[in-house]
């Protein structure tokens, strides 16, 4: 039996005065796509960066890919380096779209035969071979978001983290980007854990949803028993759209 | 310690004086009218129509401190507030043809005479002179110690190829060196050569520094030779005399310059009571006269 | 009036003479200005991206005292330099007094604050997610701290012209421990002064056009360095 890929044991987080995440249990199994749902100010992009390493928790254990996390400078970077992330702002570096993908490969020391050969597969898939030399900051909000999974994907990484991937762009983009989604998990057999305020996406894209509230995780289930049977007041509100968020 | 804290002291000094040289050289020296606060004297300033005189003269009457003693006694005595633009012989002769400014005393005879000669100046009048000695390094390495002959001790510089240290800024004190390296017949050029361009204070401070020779006013080497190392080592020859004249800004060229301000200050510097304080100044200090009155 | 337009043309003829002594001069002052940049910039930009990187106690105050010496007046810089080079200072023993490399130091001391604090702050500038971005795909803090400064390159690039310009129309430290010695230590600047104090402000006037032609020509070199790095498109449009 293998172990979860996340397990979060009583973690909090705070700024300042302020509370913004408590969480008592988590466990993440992997090779699923889940989704991590709730109104603004919930900590879903707090939970995100704790889990992503990219922030330190100030209480609790926190299990990554089978790694105790101890914070220690070569686990994080060791760890960091079996996930990726896109945002929905999806940071370009100045310089080429080649150059944005090859970065990951880069300071893995990839050859640059090999490097090559990956930046080319991974624009081929997301079908933005067409862009490889066109700097990276001239992309429309669509063509940024499949550069940045391209990105992402060629670090072949085992956990993909997407925070509201499909917010800043048009219908018809969002929708090319879902298939992408759902393609990078079943065919490739990456985790895919995101974060979306789009309930339709949610519904459709993945298997397992965590609902936060005020930093805590409330409600958690498999995604088609969440939308039929929500058990929390506040989870069943939200689902059918009465919070306001 | 304290050797080191001496020179940091000196340093600030010479560096307070360039920056107090460059404030007078943009000319936006603001002087403050020096109010004699001494109601006692029973003497009464005369209110001038037009108070405000400007004076261009070379920096070794600044440097030497000869004009911060004249300057108030002056004032008190005319009522007019000096405006003083220490500046090289050739800068001060140069605000004379621009009328940028009202007179002039400079030290440089044939300078002098061409500006009068082309109608810039009037009134020329001798004040006084100092003289100039060759200083160097306590070790004499060109052995030029007590020669009288100024044409020998340059030859012997020039053969022992020991650096000589030029203002090289076309001032009075500059073409006094010109004259005396044309005199014995020799164009200086080489490595041991240096042309600095700069004031006197600051050429003596780099001389000093490279444990050079070089050519400067009394006045300067007597305000500023405690400071610094280096020694006489030729003085008292004739040719090594500096005459200083002053000169008023012709009316006709200038209509708007203070004619006779320019005049008052003339007047006043050849009078019996300015040419006795330029004779009696630096005696206390120095223990040596610095300039020697000449008036006619 | 006379003197302007007569200094514009000796001006222009000096610069189409290509007189020697004015060549030397020019050659000097690109020589010892652009040393005492590049010395300036390896240290700088190291250490300006460290103030702004790295937390450590005495960061701030470090980075307020650059600041302040961004200001530092050339003639004090060249004070200091006299008092450790001089004869009877620290490291009189090497002689260096007027000579070339005594005006590098004294550049370097004015220039290296302008590059440390100008870097700190282009770097400072980043947002967040050049450290995520990067973090996340793998790097290094070493890799991480690298890619942000390559996205202040814009940045690093202006506090090095902002110093070289400075740099090379500065004139109170260069005076001061050069000397303006002729054909040593004379640059265009104590070039000048000297004929300004001569009364030659012609000459003067001139040689300043000389200066300025150079600082055209280090502007024009930055904008190819710019265009080659960076794309037009992302100037703010004002319409």
């Amino acid at each position: 039996m293998m172990s979860a890929e996340f397990r979060l044991f009583n973690i909090s987080k705070r700024y300042g005065q302020r509370e913004v995440l408590n969480i008592d249990n988590l466990e993440i199994g992997g090779g699923r796509i889940y989704c991590i749902l709730g109104p603004n100010g919930a900590g879903k992009t707090t939970l995100f960066r704790i889990m992503s390493l990219l922030t330190i928790n100030d209480t609790g254990k926190l299990n990554v890919l089978g790694d105790e996390v101890t914070w220690q400078k070569n686990q994080v970077v060791r760890l960091r380096r079996k996930m990726a992330m896109v945002t929905q702002t999806s940071f370009m570096f100045e310089g080429s779209v080649y150059y944005n993908v090859a970065y990951g490969l880069r300071v893995r020391n990839t050859p640059a035969a090999e490097e090559k050969r990956i930046v080319n597969e991974s624009l081929e898939l997301l079908g933005m071979m067409d862009f490889i030399n066109q700097p990276a900051r001239n992309l429309s909000g669509g063509e940024r978001q499949k550069v940045a999974i391209a990105r992402a994907l060629a670090v072949k990484p085992r956990v993909l983290f997407l925070d509201e991937p499909t917010s800043n762009i048009d219908p018809a983009s969002a929708l090319d980007i879902e298939r992408y989604i759902q393609y990078i998990n079943k065919e490739m057999g990456t985790t895919i854990i995101m974060v979306t305020h789009n309930l339709f996406q949610a519904r459709r894209l993945s298997e397992e949803i965590f609902f936060m509230w005020e930093g805590k995780i409330i409600e958690k289930g498999e995604t088609q028993n969440l939308f039929e049977n929500a058990r929390d007041k506040r989870t069943r509100s939200f689902l059918i759209g009465e919070t306001v968020f | 310690m304290t050797k080191i804290g001496k020179n940091k002291l000196v340093a600030l000094l010479l560096v307070m004086m360039f920056l107090i040289g460059v404030m007078a050289g943009c000319g936006n020296q603001a002087t403050e009218p020096e109010k004699t606060p001494d109601k006692s004297a029973e003497q009464v300033t005369p209110t001038p129509d037009n108070p405000k005189l400007k004076l261009a003269t070379t920096t070794s009457t600044q440097d030497s401190g000869l004009l911060d003693v004249l300057k108030p006694e002056f004032e008190k005595d005319t009522g007019y507030n000096l405006e003083i633009i220490a500046v090289g012989t050739g800068a001060a002769i140069n605000l004379g043809e621009k009328g940028d400014v009202d007179v002039l005393l400079v030290h440089s005879r044939k300078a002098e005479d061409e500006f009068v000669a082309a109608g810039y100046g009037v009134n020329r009048k001798d004040v006084m002179y100092n003289d100039f000695l060759i200083v160097g390094p306590e070790n004499d390495p060109a052995g030029i110690k007590d020669e009288k002959d100024i044409v020998v001790a340059m030859k012997k510089i020039v053969d022992a190829k020991a650096t000589f240290v030029s203002r090289g800024d076309d001032s009075g004190t500059h073409k006094k060196e010109k004259s005396v390296w044309d005199k014995a017949g020799i164009t200086p050029q080489g490595d041991w050569y240096k042309s600095v361009g700069k004031g006197m204070g600051d050429t003596f401070r780099m001389a000093n520094e490279m444990k050079a020779y070089t050519l400067i006013d009394r006045a300067t080497f007597l305000s500023l030779k405690d400071k610094y190392q280096l020694v006489p080592v030729v003085e008292g020859d004739a040719s090594l005399l500096n005459p200083y004249g002053v000169i008023a800004i012709s009316k006709d060229k200038y209509p708007n310059t203070n004619f006779d301000g320019a005049n008052a200050f003339i007047d006043w510097m050849t009078s019996e009571k300015g040419q006795k304080m330029i004779g009696e100044y630096g005696v206390d200090q120095y223990g040596q006269q610095l300039f020697v009155p000449d008036a006619k | 009036m006379d003197v302007i337009w007569q200094g514009l043309k000796e001006g222009f003829l000096l610069i189409i003479a290509m007189d020697p002594e004015i060549v030397q001069i020019t050659l000097l002052s690109i020589q010892v200005s652009v040393s005492a940049l590049l010395l300036a910039a390896i240290i700088g930009i190291p250490l300006g991206t460290v103030l702004a990187l790295k937390e450590f106690p005495g960061r701030k105050a470090l980075l307020n005292i650059t600041y302040t010496f961004m200001g530092l007046p050339p003639v004090l810089a060249g004070l200091l330099v006299f008092l450790f080079l001089s004869t009877s200072g620290p490291l009189g023993y090497f002689q260096l007094m007027f000579t070339p490399t005594a005006m590098i130091i004294a550049q370097v001391l004015l220039g290296f604050p302008i590059v440390c604090g100008l870097t700190a702050r282009a770097v400072m500038a980043q947002p967040q997610e050049v450290f995520d971005t990067a973090a996340t795909l793998g790097a290094t803090r070493r890799q991480a701290s690298w890619a942000i400064i390559r996205e202040s390159r814009m940045g690093i690039i202006a506090a090095l012209t902002t110093a070289l310009g400075r740099l090379i129309a500065e004139v109170g430290a260069v005076m001061m421990v050069g000397g303006n010695i002729k054909g040593e230590t004379r640059v265009l600047t104590t070039s000048i002064v000297l004929e300004t104090r001569m009364g030659n402000d012609s000459a003067a006037l001139a040689i300043g056009m000389v200066l300025l032609l150079i600082a055209f020509l280090i502007m024009l070199l930055i904008l190819t360095l710019e265009k080659r790095t960076f794309n037009d498109e992302r100037r703010i449009q004002i319409i």
